[in-house]
């Protein structure tokens, strides 16, 4: 290839990188977390931590809502507490606004009155819209799918730039005195490695956030308007007319008896009521199959007497239907059982790791060698990368912690007061002091993590390891070791900033430098 | 490198969207049966039309590439719309 294309693929990767790269690394380390959403979901609600909510107060949940609530008797959800450990329920009220309610327990377990809005989102929910929206309404899901499309072009460019040389340097990964090289190596090595999934994390993901605007633009452009008319139908069970019959609902148990006997291998999850109370009722039992990629099913149950009126589940569906579960499996690597759910925690996290080390290579080719006072932009770029970076992983760890000591705030909240104070400490600190400092409080919250579990929680960590209670055990267990990986960051790039080259963004500031940036603010390094 | 981006996100999104509404169209079942599919191949084909155009010599051939695949492409839909 010519020199001049791949220098045109290169920047078209630097820029696809350097754009996205800081909604890239929230998606990333987001995503890595919500692999474990339900364990999470259970580790942060120690109420519920060993006694979930039953069918019957899920079902005492959904005719509460239904009360309160009239249009809920058109169209409510739940989660089933096989799934969440405190169910939900979901409807849009008159207004479109979507709704959301539990339960408000008393102090022997029983419930008589529901917690509405989201007065409080979790802990899971909130690094799960991180992960898909960055938590902003509306728009921050087609951000995210503009992103993904920013990741699969900087994707695309890096293989065309790297591939090249690929053969030869996987697996070379040379420490040393180059550390532009060192990043590069591993950079790289990450990037192709985990490449097949990095194409699938880019491409379902940008389906999964574009899909409304996608479908939009297919009606329009190419299907003559047909498309929108039939795509509930393409993509759920529930058929677009529904014979009516005479007779009371069915209750929760009695559907899911019902699903269960049409679809066996489907272990269910959630259920949506449609038109509740009308003849032609119907309820649709969503759940999860796991020996196929296309993991998701469901079974439309016509809620007056039972008759299984729509199914799509392994096997027994089409191509719409099997490519979009299949889309959805991808994505979330729930397909092949905790071992692939591992594999995809570790692939996001070295997904993070792939994001960050290109904002470290970008400040790394740029950087002046003959100069102390690195130029403002580069500082900039450091400061930034430091304070969004590392602020999200100090948010994430003190949403944890806070989840337990303080269950009344809201996560969302704790996380987004952290990366701001993240921010403004990185804005007005040398690099160096702000990624170090950053480094040991983020590893100090990890440690915090199973430090309030044990003070806060009737478990603890050596309880909960003799007990076996995996999950539990888990998440502390992972805090320890982000904890420890924290530390050891933070303690190299201190003996960087001591130690290493002083003329880097990330050197430790030396009076001199200091007196000389004050002297001359707009040091002559353009 | 701006010319080359543009020509890739506008013509390259609307030549890819024909691409992928044509095959649905020519699938023997109907495009009905193949929507979704086709959607998801979308961003795939689009994207990789997009790479492709920085692959030119300058933008001028840059535009007049992806402008013929463009016409191509709509031409192959509107084909495939009629014809099945």
């Amino acid at each position: 290839m010519r020199a001049q294309t791949l220098r045109q693929y290169l920047s078209v990767h630097t820029w696809a990188g350097i754009v996205a790269g800081f909604a890239l690394f929230v998606a990333m380390l987001g995503g890595a977390l919500t692999v474990f959403h339900h364990e999470i979901e259970r580790w942060e609600q120690p109420v519920t931590r060993h006694a979930p909510l039953s069918l019957a107060q899920t079902e005492q949940l959904a005719e509460m809502v239904r009360a309160q609530y009239p249009a809920a008797r058109e169209q409510m959800g739940v989660v089933l507490p096989n799934h969440s450990p405190m169910p939900f329920a979901y409807w849009q009220q008159p207004d479109g606004e979507w709704m959301r309610a539990r339960l408000r327990l008393n102090a022997d377990g029983t419930a008589s009155s529901l917690v509405t809005g989201d007065a409080r989102p979790g802990l899971p929910n909130t690094v799960n819209s991180l992960h898909y929206s960055l938590s902003i309404p509306t728009y921050g899901l087609y951000l995210m799918g503009v992103v993904s499309l920013f990741y699969g072009m900087a994707l695309i460019s890096g293989v065309i730039v790297h591939l090249p040389r690929v053969t030869r340097d996987i697996f070379a990964l040379r420490p040393g005195r180059n550390l532009k090289r060192f990043w590069q190596d591993a950079h790289n090595a990450i990037g192709v490695l985990s490449l097949p999934f990095h194409i699938v994390f880019a491409l379902t993901g940008a389906l999964l956030c574009l899909s409304l605007p996608l479908m939009m633009a297919f009606n329009v452009l190419t299907f003559e308007n047909k498309l929108a008319p039939q795509f509930l139908q393409m993509t759920g069970a529930v058929p677009a007319r529904i014979a009516p019959v005479d007779g009371k609902p069915l209750d929760l148990q009695a559907v899911l008896a019902r699903a269960e006997h049409a679809a066996p291998d489907l272990e269910t999850t959630a259920v949506a009521w449609s038109r509740y109370g009308k003849p032609d009722a119907v309820a649709e039992v969503y759940g999860e199959a796991n020996d196929s990629l296309g993991v998701f099913g469901a079974v439309a149950v016509r809620l007056n007497d039972g008759e299984i009126v729509g199914q799509h589940s392994p096997g027994v569906r089409d191509t719409n239907h099997a490519v979009l579960s299949m889309i959805y499996g991808a994505h979330f690597g729930n397909f092949a059982g905790d071992v692939m759910r591992w594999v995809y925690f570790i692939l996001g996290l070295m997904g993070a790791v792939l994001v960050y080390s290109g904002n470290l290579l970008w400040l790394e080719s740029r950087r002046k060698r003959n100069a102390a006072i690195q130029p403002a932009n580069l500082r900039w770029m450091a400061k930034a990368t430091a304070g969004v970076f590392l602020g999200t992983c100090l948010g994430i760890a003190v949403a944890f912690v806070a989840a337990v000591v303080a269950p009344g705030a809201t996560s969302l909240s704790i996380f987004v007061v952290t990366i701001v104070l993240s921010m403004l400490f990185a804005a007005l600190s040398a690099p160096a002091l702000a990624a170090t400092g950053l480094l040991v409080a983020t590893a100090l919250a990890c440690l915090a993590i199973p430090a309030v579990d044990a003070m806060f929680t009737p478990d603890n960590l050596v309880r909960t390891l003799a007990n076996g209670d995996w999950v539990l055990a888990g998440v502390d267990l992972i805090a320890l070791a982000g904890a420890a990986i924290f530390a050891l960051f933070a303690r190299a790039t201190w003996r960087r900033a001591r130690l290493g080259d002083p003329n880097s963004v990330w050197a430790r500031p030396t009076a001199s430098a200091q007196t000389t940036a004050q002297v001359m603010p707009h040091t002559p390094h353009k | 490198m701006w010319s080359r981006t543009f020509a890739g996100l506008v013509l390259g999104f609307f030549a890819a969207i024909a691409v992928c509404g044509a095959i649905a169209y020519m699938t023997p079942a109907g495009w009905q049966t193949a929507a979704i599919p086709v959607i998801a191949l979308f961003p795939l084909v689009w994207l990789g039309l997009f790479a492709v155009v920085y692959a030119s010599r300058t933008a001028a051939r840059a535009w007049v590439g992806i402008g013929a695949t463009t016409v191509v492409a709509w031409a192959a839909l509107l084909l495939a719309r009629t014809v099945w």
